[in-house]
């Protein structure tokens, strides 16, 4: 009986302070929707991360994006999904293809770009475009040439989809899903997409050798009078700069780059510079997938680098030739320790 | 007596959340019916945007208008941002809005939208632009008129379309071509200052009816014509001429129809 009492006043507490939190669900979501904090892991080779506050990231948002990446709810034709030319297996990049086929079958104009580490990105695409991770979400979706779906039909298949609409309440909240929370969703996932457990990784942690072409390799790749990869492919954390570098592949632009963005002109055929982790698995190489082999790219820069006054200016000035074939072999060899096999095989990246 | 403590606790409890049931949503909600009036310091103010070609009301899809270059056309979709709404008071002080509003001339419910507290007093403009500022074009991840799903936003390069005219035209030439103009980026933000003559705001609601008349934003001061300039994605260099255009027309197709 006294129990009863006590339980009742409490109850009525209770009940008051969440009539009271539920106004302020603005700034505390959490109590209302009952979502879980998403605790990034991020490996010993890598910087944190910066997670914007309009996006934090939980559990159930994670997973409801991961769900959406493989979703091919978001295609016109419920055929393709985000996953169809991100492929886990090859860093989430589109298998060997040089330019992926839409639902329309039409092929695009550059490569996909791999996914990982997206969280140390500030912009997407390879010309920079989009302006953040949840901005780009919105890109594929609408291209004609990829899943060629607007946004007012994939908004409403997701609101009269049977299990989407509650999904998203948990995380959002709201009465019905709209398109910032779509692209939300997705960052959430994408940003759950961190490699650094390469052999690369393995050796900095002392925990194994490279062999002594790899090291020889790695000598190479900082070295400013051979690879010089350094100055834009950074050696460890991240391996790149990520920003956007003409690197001669051509003279006379069929593709602006950077320029079609900013309208700056001195932007002239730039491109993002990609992450050299994991690169071994993502061929085909370059902004249009031009290049199959490493091999290829390594001739490139030695010696096929085209020179025009928009050249990167650390290319510019590098001598033709410099590397032997036996250099260019071993930058290769030393490539190949930044992949990282679990990051491919990790089972909460794949379709659930 | 520790029945009786319990029961005063479970009492205290109960009141406690009472007190903070009735606390909580005041600052959202409206309010209690007051014990006694408190009088009003504050009006009611529509905004209403009228769209028409020159004092035509805008038929779609029909090759009715001409422009002052001579061109024929048509308005398949005529959509563009107001936002930053500022009323300028006599004394020169302003009341900013920090408001996004996309009018689709199509959809009348689209044309208005109002502002429920307006500080009683006597304003001689109204400031807004035509297009959405810097702060704000660049992420779509934003509700409302400014959802990505309004098909204003480039998803290919992340920022609005101000103003978005699709149609037909004839060409000096002969035949119809299509006319696509997508009007944006930062460069394009339009200022639109609009003088009110005295308007008063005392406890009451009132309407400002803008006029936005099309023709005008292709004649004056700049004449725009369609030949060999009729798809504008706001995209390359080549679009920065036509952008500074509209720019300065903007500021002349935007008119006080009246006041109500």
């Amino acid at each position: 009986m006294k129990l009863t009492f006590l339980k009742t006043g409490i109850l009525s507490l209770l009940a008051g302070l969440l009539v009271f939190n539920a106004c302020k669900k603005d700034k505390n979501p959490d109590i209302e929707t009952g979502v879980t904090p998403y605790t990034l892991v991020i490996p010993a080779g890598l910087p944190p991360m910066d997670i914007p506050a309009t996006n934090p990231m939980t559990v159930e948002g994670v997973a409801l994006g991961r769900r959406l990446f493989y979703d091919p709810i978001l295609s016109h034709n419920l055929k393709m999904s985000c996953g169809s030319c991100h492929n886990q297996s090859y860093a989430f990049s589109d298998s060997t293809r040089r330019y992926s086929i839409g639902i329309d079958n039409i092929a695009g104009t550059r490569n996909a770009m791999n996914l990982f580490n997206l969280g140390y990105q500030k912009q997407f695409f390879w010309d920079g475009g989009a302006a953040s991770l949840e901005d780009q979400v919105i890109g594929p979706i609408q291209n004609p040439v990829e899943m060629h779906e607007d946004l007012v039909s994939a908004i409403n298949k997701l609101n009269t989809h049977p299990e989407y609409p509650a999904l998203f309440k948990r995380v959002f909240g709201g009465d019905s899903i709209n398109t910032p929370m779509l692209m939300k969703a997705i960052a959430q996932f994408e940003r759950t997409l961190i490699s650094g457990n390469s052999k690369y990784d393995k050796y900095k942690k002392g925990e194994l050798s490279l062999t002594a072409q790899e090291t020889r390799g790695m000598n190479l790749y900082q070295d400013a009078g051979k690879g010089d990869c350094t100055h834009c492919h950074s050696l460890g954390s991240t391996f790149s700069d990520f920003g956007y570098k003409n690197n001669g592949i051509d003279s006379i632009y069929t593709d602006a780059g950077r320029y079609r963005i900013t309208l700056n002109p001195l932007d002239s055929g730039k491109f993002k510079t990609p992450s050299l982790r994991n690169i071994a698995v993502t061929a085909p190489y370059m902004h249009d997938g031009r290049f199959t082999t490493l091999q290829q790219c390594l001739d490139h820069y030695n010696t096929n680098f085209h020179y025009s006054k928009h050249l990167d200016p650390a290319i510019a000035i590098s001598v033709k030739g410099r590397l032997t074939a036996q250099d260019m072999t071993d930058i290769i060899a030393f490539l190949g320790t930044l992949t990282d096999e679990e990051f491919m095989n990790n089972p909460d990246f794949k379709k659930p | 007596m520790f029945r009786k403590c319990v029961l005063n606790f479970s009492f205290i409890l109960s009141a406690l959340a009472l007190i903070v049931t009735t606390d909580a949503c005041r600052t959202k909600d409206k309010p209690l019916t007051p014990v006694s009036p408190v009088p009003r310091t504050k009006g009611k103010l529509t905004i209403k945007f009228v769209n028409d070609v020159d004092g035509h009301t805008i038929m779609f899809d029909t090759l009715a208008y001409t422009n002052t270059a001579g061109n024929k056309y048509s308005v398949g979709l005529l959509k563009y941002y107001v936002s930053n709404f500022t009323l300028v008071k006599q004394d020169s002080s302003t009341i900013n809005f920090a408001n996004y509003k996309l009018i689709n001339a199509a959809d009348t419910a689209t044309c208005h939208f109002a502002f429920d507290s307006v500080a009683n007093g006597d304003y001689t403009a109204i400031r807004f632009y035509l297009g959405i500022d810097s702060g704000h074009n660049h992420s779509g991840t934003q509700a409302g008129d400014l959802d990505p799903i309004n098909a204003m936003i480039w998803s290919w390069n992340t920022g609005y379309m101000f103003l978005k005219h699709e149609g037909l035209f004839v060409p000096t030439a002969g035949g119809t071509s299509i006319l696509a103009y997508h009007y944006g980026t930062d460069i394009a933000l339009a200022k639109v200052d609009i003088p009110l003559g005295a308007f008063a705001v005392s406890n009451n609601d009132r309407t400002i009816v803008i006029r936005f008349n099309l023709n005008t934003l292709y004649s004056a001061p700049i004449v725009v014509d369609f030949n060999n300039n009729n798809i504008h994605e706001s995209t390359t260099f080549d679009d920065v001429p036509w952008i500074n255009s509209l720019k300065r027309n903007f500021a002349s197709a935007f008119t006080l129809s009246s006041v109500e």
